[in-house]
């Protein structure tokens, strides 16, 4: 899922400045799940502008990614100074294109792909790389979760299972040892990985996926 | 100092009660909502409670070892820290007390109580 923090309150309210009727727009997916932009934390920051006297109203829709969902929002949105996002900022962004007179203001930070590791704890799992090919090393991504992005590893300078880089995480290929002996693949870790192509990251400007069966 | 109150069936609501009856002419509640356990308490409702006119969003409840549903005040206590700390991150001087004891004694209430109030004499008037 990706993964949002909410930016600080002040921060919120610096953006909208002196445009008193606001809507705080939940988004029902991912930021839900992460329990930074869903329905209960649009609710508290929708009370908390209204304490700080601004009108203030909210609404959470199931994805703010898409433009059937944020379509009904019409109304709603024409009636207020300004939006407040609690969505990633694919959600912000998909508001913006399509309610460009008005001004969309994101509160989160969208920070990463990634998972639950323990209640109330998110690590990065995916860098969005284009060329998935976790199945070589055991299911552990090394470009996201190797702090150096080894293909070729391990460093050298992990101690007891932990990165030297960010000592509190997990070594990516101790991890990835592990899982390969699980695996009876032990034969994997002596083939030399060449160097991934990047052509299909996002070096090159946005990216775009054209399905020639979905189109219309 | 104007107080919104919300208390549980079991301690909180008859300790408020006992209060209330004791004579504390400067203090007013301005509402006291009873519910089954403070555990039921959602930050979104602790943030709608303190939109209305009042100073303090007082929560009271079972002690927090011996709560009737036995996690009720500790998962209001959680909920309450965090929204103490929106509050002061939107610096604003409204805040929730908490107040954990039995229905017959009244002391942690008014202890709770005059700390809050001498913490908003201490505010700067907006």
């Amino acid at each position: 899922m990706i993964i949002g923090d909410r930016k600080p309150i002040q921060e919120i309210l610096l953006m909208i400045g002196n445009r008193k009727k606001v809507l705080v727009l939940g988004c029902g997916t991912c930021v839900t799940v992460c329990m930074t932009g869903g329905e209960k934390e649009a609710k508290e920051l929708a009370s908390l502008l209204r304490i700080k006297g601004y009108e203030a109203s909210d609404y959470t829709v199931e994805r703010q990614c898409e433009h059937e969902f944020i379509h009904p929002l019409c109304d709603r949105i024409q009636a207020v100074d300004a939006v407040i996002s609690l969505a990633c900022g694919v959600g912000v962004q998909a508001l913006s294109d399509f309610y460009s007179d008005k001004m969309i203001y994101p509160g989160l930070n969208t920070t990463f792909m990634g998972m639950p590791v323990e209640q109330g704890i998110w690590e990065e799992r995916c860098l969005g790389c284009g060329n998935c090919i976790v199945h070589l090393f055991g299911g552990t991504c090394p470009v996201t979760r190797c702090a150096k992005s080894l293909l070729n590893g391990p460093c050298g300078g992990s101690k007891d299972g932990k990165c030297e880089v960010k000592p509190d995480r997990d070594c990516a290929w101790q991890l990835i040892y592990d899982h390969l002996k699980k695996q009876g693949r032990l034969d994997l870790l002596l083939e030399i990985q060449p160097p991934k192509d990047w052509s299909t990251s996002r070096y090159g400007g946005h990216r775009k996926m054209i399905r020639e069966d979905m189109l219309l | 100092m104007k107080i919104y109150g919300i208390a549980c069936d079991k301690s909180g609501y008859p300790a408020i009660v006992q209060y209330i009856a004791s004579d504390h002419q400067d203090i007013c509640f301005t509402s006291i909502v009873k519910v089954p356990c403070l555990g039921v308490i959602k930050e979104s409702e602790m943030l709608e409670a303190l939109e209305t006119d009042c100073d303090i969003l007082l929560l009271a409840g079972c002690p927090l070892d011996s709560c009737h549903n036995l996690q009720g005040s500790r998962f209001a206590q959680r909920r309450a820290i965090k929204v103490n700390r929106l509050l002061e991150e939107a610096e604003t001087t409204k805040r929730v007390y908490l107040s954990f004891g039995t229905s017959e004694k009244i002391a942690e209430l008014k202890r709770v109580l005059d700390l809050a109030r001498t913490i908003l004499d201490k505010q700067p008037t907006t």
